[in-house]
């Protein structure tokens, strides 16, 4: 689909660099997808350059976090229904804004925040984690019978990289091998139908981020130049170098000297953490989502483009809690109350936060009583089902909840210390005013980067939008 | 009057928040109010808007000033002599000229390529014979007749034919997924017989383990056939593996394997079953509806995702067409959805050309399946012929004749060869290798790959030679692992499925291949009345004398040194409450986990003449004490299936509950167990396994991976892990037909330091030095003849001579290796 005479061709605000794409000649193969438009004359102008995504994975009670309601404390006998909040509420630095204990360092920092209290799932149904991820990655619900990018890879496709070496889309913290999703996890964390080029550079473990980096174990930088210097040597004499115009002979060169490039490169040492000063490594080491966020900073200041960090996905782990929800909810907040807190100081400090969107989200929240939404068919997944609190184990929020989930923005030109939507103050706690959709926070997101929601591409001869069905509205209020 | 109230009316109407969409908007309103007159072939008045030109041209709209447009004034018009559309028709609604009223004001945006004109190709329908032009000097290769003719026509010279090594590396390849041993290219590049290529391509295809074991790649990304993936999580998936590999292995005929795919047996159900993930789904994606577009895309080359949420706008195919599609599968009455909107109509049971005939709508649901497995594989039903000989040549020659090859409306660049190698394949029977076959003996095929310089799709297409194809993940690593004796061991699944059905798949691929194995022997030797026969003399013994009412919970190992005699089938059969692990000689047969079914397991492969140990670990799975037993009993069979023997009370069994390490080895010192208690016959209570045995109450278990022994595991036969992924292996969470043609950065980055690679270098530079340690040369030599089937260049030597180092080490081997691997002449197919 092109756009006719009057309307202009894709205006990105950056010019896409080339370097990492694999070959210019690629985008005019016939079965590479071609970019139809992206256009948006009364979108607010983007001021983010790079994306940092801190993933809640495993649905993370609003109310236990961003969302405070009536709070009561564990008691024997107490019954369920009475329970919305397992933790009192504190002040932060903006007035109107209480959020829940545990999270004090994020309070501090909350008058550089957008907070949207209205952040609405779809109701899938009986409720599977990784579909909802999906969803949220990606805009689309699955299965699709196109593979569906990740929000990282469009921003890699479309974007492309700040700085040539360094990966447009990292992924930090989520381990596949054991996990009882993996292969629901794999299949959104793609750049699907974009191709291989604009998928993620997954760094499992972020304190081994910079072995991904390295020469292999084992092998000096001398030795792997070295190594390197032969290939290039023996492709010279190859005689497959009689058909020096065959494209894909050039751009398999061409990928393997940008691999040598970013492996060989200074940049490469924003990965390593060993590097960081041990004051500022210990502000942010809460564990691996705390190190994860000290990456990702990192990793900005050097010219990545989007990073996910998760606090990781995995059945009936961290935010899962199908039992002993106040119990692990504490300790989640632990983990990143500190390490976020800092990320935004650091990345204000360093003048990066105005370029900067950091959104933190989650695939659904919680509830103590509702599975789903009000009035859904989801079977009931709660692992500590009880009339009245009898143990520890009872207390805290169980089911899985869909209509009202908190999502908090920082810097990349939203508003600070915006309080956006509510949730009923009482159960059921859905969206009460200026719900928010998946697809609408993801034009949201791609608009503050400089994204038309609008943005397609052709595939199979079909448009293959940003957002689902090309239909995502900016939420304009959220924009500073 | 009424013209003005109606302006004023959309005046006030409030903005429509959203941009248009020509697509999804506006097309369907032009379609169904304007173009039956003027669109297509009809211009009435003069005025037709097939295109944006078109309608600029007529002067009646104005881009960007709505209001000022004569179309607007018409449509939105009361007046009976002007109004459009005309009076004897239904006006447009109110949302719809709102719509075209923002069209309009968005400046007009249309469809790159979109046209109301009816397409300019129509693909046959119907098989078409081929008259074959004229032998050119003694070219008689069908193919190379029509190509031949085909270069005249277009002024194009004569290929350029490859030489005999790098015939039989694209070959072996490409019909088998394996590079040709430097022995074997020794030999058949000294080979002086005319047809030797001939008689290569035949004996490349004879070897149906290896063809099976490659094509297994394509098929499966066409099926969406995977040993783990989404929707297995909740049952909503379900693996062909045993099914595919072995109608591979066979070579089915193509008929035959469309057949069992659309009207399956359970083995081959998992292909019309879908991919269903836990929860709502979209009604595009419902099961039903995935049928139609997986039958539509893999076996017809007709894309029908369009037309599963509304009639498409870029081919014929409707919205009813592919929910009656939908319906031959459906098991319950299916509602239409527009967009996931229902319209309360009912989809009723048909395929898509019915001038082949068509399904019984009231039919029940299997005979459904089966009236269109009839119509798909029917003789007059060309679109399935062309559909798979595309594709084939596309495998052979790196681009189809029709291309892309899921687009088969697109025009061929000949319709001559497509019509022909399709024709061909039904003649000969729907033989898949028939077809390979030909194409491989084709000069077309034996030609020097043409450079790709321009991939601009604008221009038409000329044939001009094979293009260069690049390998996938799995000849990648079967090239690396088969150059380098780096097989690795099978994966821990492999052998059994896991509750979700996922993985198991050697176990699979041997039951295919049972009717070769002793497998399928043991299977059809044992019956009900024979394991009856062996039941009657055996005993349930466990550690204590009362556990046949109370056992303490837990673990007991058992161990019984027997004798057992000489059989052509060694079986041992058991039960447990709870559960048993058996072992024999220290190898794991296999376990059994209930008292009222039994357990044949295999033991003739470790059975050692004289003295044997079976040792077993027990297990009382309860809090409670609670009865347990072992019920355990070798037994001999003869080559037909006789009952030779069953092993006599030779030994005694001992037990402890502690368990201690080799406890279940030969040379373990058990001196210090207990001796166990018989507790009596297989008739005796709690369990009565005699009393309720009957035919359903016994399965076997084979040992599979013993039966696989040390054959090498091919790269398709493995899970799909992150360095396949890297490499292009989709997930088969969609169906694919191309995998990625290039290399990206991201896949060189862990090709250039990933763990992966790395230790698969060590171990290769380990068995590459094991073979020569002395002679670099030689090494150099048969590295360049195993990976790129040509000897080194004096500089090639040189520059390997440096990477080796003097004397040669395991680095510099590892270093050579990685380098003559990532090649792009190693990685391409030429």
């Amino acid at each position: 689909m092109q756009l006719p005479n009057d309307m202009s061709e894709l205006e990105t605000r950056r010019h896409f660099l080339k370097t990492l794409a694999a070959s210019a000649t690629a985008a005019m193969m016939s079965s590479e997808p071609r970019l139809l438009r992206a256009n948006d004359a009364q979108a607010p102008a983007a001021k983010a350059d790079s994306c940092i995504l801190l993933w809640m994975g495993g649905g993370m009670a609003a109310p236990d976090t961003f969302d405070p309601k009536q709070y009561r404390p564990f008691e024997v006998g107490t019954p369920v229904e009475e329970i919305i909040s397992t933790f009192p509420a504190i002040d932060t630095v903006v007035d109107n804004i209480k959020i829940t204990e545990g999270l004090e360092s994020i309070a501090s920092v909350m008058d550089r925040a957008t907070l949207v209290r209205s952040h609405v799932q779809a109701d899938l149904g009986n409720i599977l984690h990784s579909r909802h991820q999906y969803h949220w990655h990606t805009g689309y619900v699955p299965p699709q019978t196109v593979a569906a990018p990740h929000i990282g890879a469009w921003m890699a496709r479309v974007l492309g990289p700040i700085n040539p070496v360094i990966p447009p889309f990292i992924n930090i913290g989520q381990r596949i091998e054991g996990n009882g999703e993996a292969q629901e996890l794999q299949a959104f964390t793609t750049a699907g139908f974009l191709g291989n080029e604009y998928g993620p550079f997954n760094i499992p473990d972020p304190s081994q981020a910079a072995r991904a980096v390295r020469p292999p174990q084992g092998m000096e930088m001398g030795r792997f130049q070295n190594r390197f210097q032969a290939y290039q040597k023996l492709v010279k004499e190859s005689p497959q170098g009689q058909y020096a115009s065959d494209f894909q002979q050039e751009s398999m060169i061409r990928s393997m000297e940008n691999a040598h490039r970013l492996l060989e490169s200074k940049h490469k040492d924003a990965f390593d953490l060993s590097l960081e000063p041990k004051e500022s490594f210990e502000k942010y080491d809460t564990g691996r989502f705390g190190q994860g966020c000290l990456l990702a900073r990192r990793l900005v200041e050097s010219g990545a483009r989007f990073i996910e960090v998760t606090t990781e996905y995995v059945p009936f782990l961290h935010w899962d809690t199908h039992e002993n929800g106040h119990t692990t909810a504490a300790r989640m907040k632990q983990e990143i109350d500190r390490p976020i807190a800092q990320l935004i100081l650091d990345l204000e400090q360093r003048g990066l936060l105005d370029r900067t969107l950091v959104v933190l989200a989650s695939e659904f929240s919680r509830d103590m009583i509702i599975e789903g939404v009000p009035g859904s068919t989801a079977n009931d997944q709660s692992r500590a089902k009880t009339e009245t609190l009898q143990e520890m184990r009872h207390y805290g929020l169980h089911r899985h909840f869909t209509g009202g989930t908190s999502v908090l923005m920082f810097g990349g030109g939203m508003q600070r210390g915006l309080l956006y939507g509510a949730t009923a103050p009482e159960r059921p706690c859905v969206a009460i005013t200026n719900p928010v959709t998946i697809t609408d926070l993801h034009a949201t997101i791609f608009t503050a980067m400089g994204i038309s929601p609008k943005t397609a591409f052709e595939v199979e001869r079909r448009p293959f939008y940003v957002t689902k069905d090309g239909t995502g509205q900016p939420v304009l209020d959220l924009f500073a | 009057m009424g013209c003005t109230l109606l302006a004023s009316i959309l005046w006030q109407a409030p903005a429509i928040a959203k941009d248009i969409d020509f697509a999804h908007d506006v097309v369907p309103i032009l379609r169904q109010r304007c173009a039956e007159c003027h669109g297509g072939s009809e211009a009435e008045g003069g005025f037709s808007l097939n295109t944006r030109a078109l309608l600029l041209e007529a002067d009646v709209v104005t881009p960007r000033q709505a209001d000022e447009s004569r179309i607007l004034e018409l449509v939105t018009s009361t007046d009976p002599d002007d109004q459009m559309p005309p009076k004897d028709r239904d006006r447009l609604t109110e949302k719809e000229m709102q719509l075209l009223k923002q069209w309009i004001d968005d400046g007009l945006p249309w469809e790159d390529g979109f046209t109301f004109a009816e397409e300019r190709y129509e693909p046959p329908l119907l098989p078409r014979p081929v008259e074959l032009p004229t032998v050119m000097e003694g070219r008689s290769n069908p193919i190379d007749r029509i190509i031949d003719a085909y270069r005249v026509e277009y002024g194009l010279p004569r290929e350029v034919p490859i030489d005999d090594a790098a015939f039989m590396r694209r070959l072996t390849i490409d019909l088998v997924g394996l590079l040709p041993a430097p022995e074997e290219l020794e030999a058949f590049v000294a080979d002086d017989a005319v047809n030797k290529r001939q008689q290569l391509i035949d004996q490349t295809l004879a070897k149906d383990r290896d063809y099976a074991e490659h094509w297994i790649t394509f098929w499966s990304d066409l099926l969406r056939n995977a040993y783990a993936g989404t929707g297995f999580i909740d049952g909503g998936r379900k693996q062909i593996t045993g099914w595919l590999y072995g109608a591979l292995l066979t070579n089915m005929p193509y008929n035959l394997f469309v057949r069992e795919l659309i009207a399956p047996s359970p083995e081959s159900e998992g292909f019309i079953k879908g991919i269903k993930w836990r929860g709502n789904v979209n009604s595009s994606q419902a099961p039903e509806i995935q049928f139609a577009q997986s039958v539509g895309q893999v076996l017809l080359g007709i894309n029908l995702k369009c037309a599963s949420c509304h009639d498409s706008f870029i081919d014929r195919w409707t919205l009813d067409e592919t929910y009656n599609l939908a319906a031959v599968f459906s098991s319950k009455p299916l509602e239409v959805h527009r967009c996931d909107v229902p319209s309360g109509r009912f989809a009723e049971a048909a395929w898509i050309f019915p001038e082949l005939g068509q399904v019984d709508k009231q039919a029940e649901q299997p005979e459904r399946l089966r009236q269109l497995a009839d119509l798909m594989t029917h003789p007059d039903n060309g679109r399935l012929t062309r559909t798979i000989v595309n594709r084939l040549w596309q495998r052979m020659m790196g681009r189809g004749i029709v291309d892309p090859v899921d687009a088969m409306q697109t025009e061929p660049w000949s319709a001559d060869l497509l019509d022909y190698l399709a024709l061909n394949l039904q003649q000969h029977n729907y033989d898949l290798k028939q077809t390979l076959s030909l194409i491989a003996n084709s000069h077309a095929y034996q030609a020097q790959a043409v450079a790709i310089e321009d991939h601009s799709s604008s221009e038409q297409f000329v044939f001009q030679g094979p293009q260069t194809k690049r390998m996938t993940a799995e000849q990648f690593l079967d090239a690396i692992w088969q150059s380098t004796r780096t097989w690795s061991d099978p994966d821990g699944n492999a052998f059994k499925p896991d509750g979700r059905g996922q993985g198991g798949q050697l176990a699979a691929v041997l039951q295919a291949e049972g009717s070769q194995a002793r497998i399928k022997t043991v299977d059809h030797l044992l019956t009900g009345d024979l394991i009856r026969e062996v039941l009657q003399q055996s005993q349930w013994v466990w550690s204590t004398p009362d556990a046949a009412t109370v056992a303490p919970p837990g673990v007991a190992h058992f161990r019984q040194t027997i004798e057992i005699p000489d059989a052509p089938h060694v079986l041992i059969v058991t039960a447990a409450d709870n559960s048993a692990e058996v072992f024999l000689n220290g190898h794991r047969l296999g376990d059994s986990g209930a008292y009222d079914r039994v357990v044949i397991l295999e033991a003739t492969e470790h059975v050692t003449s004289g003295t044997n140990l079976i040792a077993v670990r027990g297990k009382n799975d309860t809090d409670q004490p609670n009865p347990a037993g072992l019920l355990l009993k070798v037994f001999g069979l003869s080559e037909d299936g006789k009952l030779q023997w069953v092993e006599s009370e030779s030994g005694q069994w001992v037990w402890s509950a502690e368990t201690h390490s080799g406890w279940e080895l030969t040379d373990f010192d058990a001196s210090s167990w207990e001796t166990a208690v018989v507790l009596g016959d297989a008739s005796m209570a709690p369990w009565n396994l005699l009393a309720t045995f009957d035919d359903s109450r016994y399965a076997v278990v084979h040992d599979w991976k013993s039966l696989w022994g040390d054959r090498p595991v091919r790269a398709a036969l493995r899970p799909h892990d992150q360095l396949q992924a890297t490499l292009g292996r989709p997930n088969r969470e969609q169906v694919v037909s191309t995998r990625p043609s290039e290399l990206t950065t991201l896949e060189a980055i862990s090709l250039a330091n990933g763990e992966d690679v790395s230790s698969l270098m060590q171990h290769a530079a380990e068995n590459v030095l094991a073979q020569n340690r002395d002679d670099p040369d030689e090494l150099i030599n048969s590295l360049f003849l195993a990976a790129l089937a040509r000897p080194p260049s004096t500089i090639e030597h040189q520059v390997s001579l440096g990477l080796l180092g003097e004397p040669m080490t395991q680095d510099g081997v590892e270093d050579l290796l990685w380098a003559v691997f990532m090649l792009p002449e190693f990685h391409l197919i030429r």
